[in-house]
């Protein structure tokens, strides 16, 4: 039992770290980004291939925050120049390609096969726990950390504009001010939680696959985003613990339905996904917290 | 790699690119009239293939005729889908943020994924075909499944173009396009209008799916694979323009086919992103656009 | 010498010309109004003079130099501002926070400033929250400081647009309507703070189509009809005239 709780709040964490990074994007800039997961796969496997070559983990930690950021980077430039439909469906390309190439480059990625063997937290750290309470424990600091950063960032001159960018662009353009380098920059540290993330998510079970990095966690994490109301971080927090509520709750639902296979299981989910975006911009897309869509009180 | 090797891989691509080109039609139809780019076209497309598929096992003994009655059923089932989609999905959609269609059009397409795997599980099926062999046409080795795949999907296309140029329905649905407001102002029955729509861009995206799984095999991520490609060739093709969706189809699918040698077959989808990505970088408004819109 | 020199601006768009060839100037300090029929051209060419539209094979100068390559970007760091004829507030922010988002070269607004040079961020934000407090006395919007913007009336979004303007620091600034859906009283308020502009210094290009409030405001005017500019001179005198009551007003006044 206390093995499986463990594993909730890893996974529980582990998106929300991914949340910080799209409310940071979508919700506080208004950048559409259906490619978050490409960021959390150019994390997972930067980290855990450099510390299986032998380098330390926080190493590894670093390249997880700063390859993705320079990922963001062609993306960033994009968004300046295209409709925000057209830069959802680039991002959802973009994270298809980097899944392709997690596939293709077996001499890099051992491809389908996957990853083996990855080093797990308490041995990277040297800390005296076992692999999953030391995940626990990084994960605890680096969303510290990274609400912290959120809070600081969001209420500086800085959060100020790109909050601007979101509620009308040409009105900041008018004002002498390019949206364009907020924008790169906005992306490149939504990538980068999004790329930690993914490396503690790779330490903490040690075997990761290009199935694991499928368009479907990008929407979870928007699943949450939405649920929670865009552009807060406590928005995030409860839509986050909605929809970690939501899939274990659907294991329990396995129990309780013993005719249903993992696999059948997996379906009901990706229903559940599907049916809870349409439903969330149905009926209430600013969210249970509200957001800036619905006219609220802001923040 | 010889020449013949090279035109084989583009005779091949250009029946690819006509499926994408058919999917992409029906994108590229919603696009322009209904305004955004609607993420569960390819699962539509795989929901009239499991259909078909499922039809044809049983009538297996009718032979060839089967095929036919399988297609039938592919275009009419998701027709049906997609017409149930805009009434309970997009139609309370329509004229809020852009978005959030199209993030409702991605729940639509994990809901019909998860239905179908749920049920008929993740493996991978194929049609009942006569085997057949190829024909050689010079250099060219043709398979007879892919020439009736392409003439197929031909004449669908010159279906729609029909429907478009020569039926007060498709006028309507060109002047909705044109311009919405002006449409509703002069009183065309928006209702009725987007119905046909999204009957014929269902019926389309189902023959698209049943004609790719003729050629190749049926899955539950053959829709969602076939979907960027086709998105690509609706921005190639000029959002809204038929034609262009079309004839960016079959360039896309060429390229993907002709690359294969050189980047591999993983790469394959990545080509049609590739190739979107330039166009709109280089002219975001795709190559056919139809005229300067005044804004 | 003009502060601002436009010569022959066209703007197209497709086959319509919206501009064709015309020639405007303002001097420091001066009220000049832009008036004409919906349609006629002016929302475009502010457009254009703001560097959203391209100057279709014209000229701009501005304060000596050349502008017409710039866009509205660094137009509006030159001290060309402009204000927009449906209000586009910073919806979700706070009245002061759309002030204070337009304050020119903000340290806070780069990410190692805010992780190491807080106190300095600090103490900014304190001298562009002043600046922003005293626009806002100016225009009498203080009251609504700590509003959302999105709550505040259609009169005072205008008088938000032109804080938030003022506080780039502007030479000439470009008015899209600023009387459009303003109850009288406001309108009055309006036209008093933009005599005060322009006794400092700053002056304004207006379009509107309150044309009593206007004439009482402004130094000269422009009639534009059909892309081109029909009649320049003395407010009373260019309404007198024949060309503008046909033109403009259809015969009807």
């Amino acid at each position: 039992m206390e093995a499986y709780l463990i594993a909730i709040a890893v996974y529980a964490l582990v998106y929300l770290l991914m949340g910080l990074g799209l409310n940071l994007h979508y919700g506080f800039t208004g950048l559409i980004n259906f490619g978050h997961v490409g960021f959390f796969a150019i994390g997972a496997y930067a980290s855990c291939l450099l510390t299986l070559a032998g380098y330390p983990m926080p190493l590894g930690f670093a390249l997880a925050l700063l390859l993705p950021a320079l990922a963001a980077i062609p993306i960033g430039y994009l968004s300046l120049r295209l409709r925000s439909d057209y830069l959802a469906i680039v991002t959802l390309g973009f994270s298809e390609v980097v899944r392709l190439a997690i596939i293709n480059e077996k001499w890099l990625t051992n491809g389908v096969q996957g990853v083996p063997g990855i080093p797990d937290v308490a041995q990277g750290f040297g800390l005296p726990v076992s692999g999953s309470v030391a995940a626990l424990i990084v994960l605890l600091i680096a969303n510290a950390l990274a609400i912290a950063l959120v809070y600081r960032l969001t209420r500086s001159p800085f959060g100020r504009a790109i909050q601007a960018i979101r509620d009308d662009e040409e009105a900041v353009r008018a004002l002498g001010k390019d949206p364009g380098s907020f924008k790169i920059r906005v992306f490149m540290i939504g990538a980068s939680l999004a790329g930690l993330a993914g490396a503690i998510y790779g330490h903490y079970i040690t075997y990761i696959t290009p199935e694991q990095f499928l368009p479907l966690v990008t929407f979870y994490v928007w699943v949450a985003i939405i649920l929670g109301g865009a552009g807060k971080v406590s928005g995030t927090i409860v839509g986050t613990l909605a929809l970690m509520t939501f899939l274990e709750g659907s294991r329990f639902l396995r129990d309780l339905l013993p005719g249903v296979s993992e696999v059948e299981m997996a379906s009901v989910r990706l229903f559940v996904i599907g049916l809870a975006l349409i439903l969330l911009v149905r009926f209430r897309p600013s969210g249970i917290m509200g957001d800036w869509t619905s006219g609220g009180t802001q923040r | 790699m010889t020449v013949a090797y090279l035109m084989n891989l583009a005779v091949n691509g250009a029946v690819e690119g006509l499926l994408v080109g058919l999917l992409a039609l029906a994108v590229t139809l919603v696009f322009g009239v209904a305004r955004f780019p609607n993420a569960s076209a390819g699962d539509v497309a795989m929901v009239g293939a499991y259909s078909g598929w499922l039809l044809q096992s049983a009538i297996v003994s009718l032979g060839p005729l089967s095929l036919v009655f399988a297609g039938v059923t592919a275009m009419a089932s998701a027709a049906l889908v997609s017409l149930a989609l805009y009434w309970l999905v997009f139609r309370a959609l329509s004229g809020r943020v852009g978005v959030y269609a199209l993030i409702a059009s991605i729940g639509a397409a994990f809901v019909l994924r998860s239905v179908v795997t749920f049920f008929l599980g993740h493996d991978q099926q194929v049609f009942a075909v006569p085997l057949t062999r190829a024909l050689s046409i010079g250099p060219l080795r043709v398979l007879p499944i892919d020439l009736w795949v392409g003439a197929i999907a031909l004449a669908a296309m010159v279906c729609v173009f029909v429907i478009l140029r020569m039926t007060a329905m498709g006028r309507r649905m060109r002047a909705i396009a044109d311009n919405p407001q002006l449409a509703m102002v002069s009183g065309i029955p928006a209702a009725r209008t987007m119905s046909g729509l999204w009957l014929m861009a269902g019926a389309l995206s189902g023959l698209a799916g049943c004609l790719l799984g003729l050629k190749t095999v049926i899955a539950p991520e053959m829709g969602w694979d076939l979907l960027l490609p086709a998105f690509a060739a609706t921005i190639l093709g000029s959002v809204g323009n038929p034609l262009g969706a079309v004839i960016g189809g079959v360039i896309i699918g060429i390229a993907q086919e002709v690359s294969t040698p050189f980047v591999g077959f993983t790469y394959k989808i990545a080509i049609g992103f590739v190739v979107m990505l330039l166009v709109l970088l280089v002219r975001p408004e795709g190559l056919f656009v139809a005229r300067a819109r005044v804004r | 010498m003009n502060l601002l020199e436009a010569r022959d601006v066209s703007v197209r768009f497709g086959s319509f010309t919206a501009v064709d060839k015309v020639s405007v100037n303002v001097g420091p300090g001066e009220r000049v109004g832009l008036i004409g029929p919906n349609g006629a051209g002016k929302s475009s060419l502010f457009a254009a003079l703001s560097g959203f539209e391209d100057a279709g094979g014209g000229t701009i100068r501005f304060n000596g130099r050349d502008v017409t390559g710039y866009g509205p970007v660094r137009r509006a760091r030159a001290g060309l501002g402009r204000t927009f004829q449906v209000p586009k507030e910073f919806a979700h922010l706070s009245v002061r926070e759309n002030l204070m988002t337009a304050a020119p070269s903000q340290a806070g607004e780069s990410l190692l400033s805010l992780l190491f040079a807080a106190s300095r961020v600090a103490r900014q934000e304190k001298e562009i929250g002043a600046e922003a407090d005293s626009h806002l006395e100016f225009l009498n919007i203080a009251h609504v400081a700590n509003e959302s913007a999105v709550r505040l009336s259609g009169g005072q979004k205008k008088l938000l647009e032109l804080g938030r303007v003022l506080m780039t620091g502007p030479k000439l600034i470009l008015l899209d309507e600023p009387f459009a859906g303003v109850n009288p009283v406001l309108i009055g308020e309006i036209s008093d703070r933009i005599r005060e502009l322009s006794g400092q210094g700053i002056s304004v290009l207006i379009v509107e189509h309150n044309l009593n409030a206007l004439s009482q405001l402004v130094d000269r005017l422009y009639v534009m009809d059909r892309g081109r500019i029909m009649a320049e001179g003395k407010p009373d005198e260019v309404l007198a005239s024949d060309i503008v009551r046909e033109a403009y007003m259809g015969g009807v006044a």
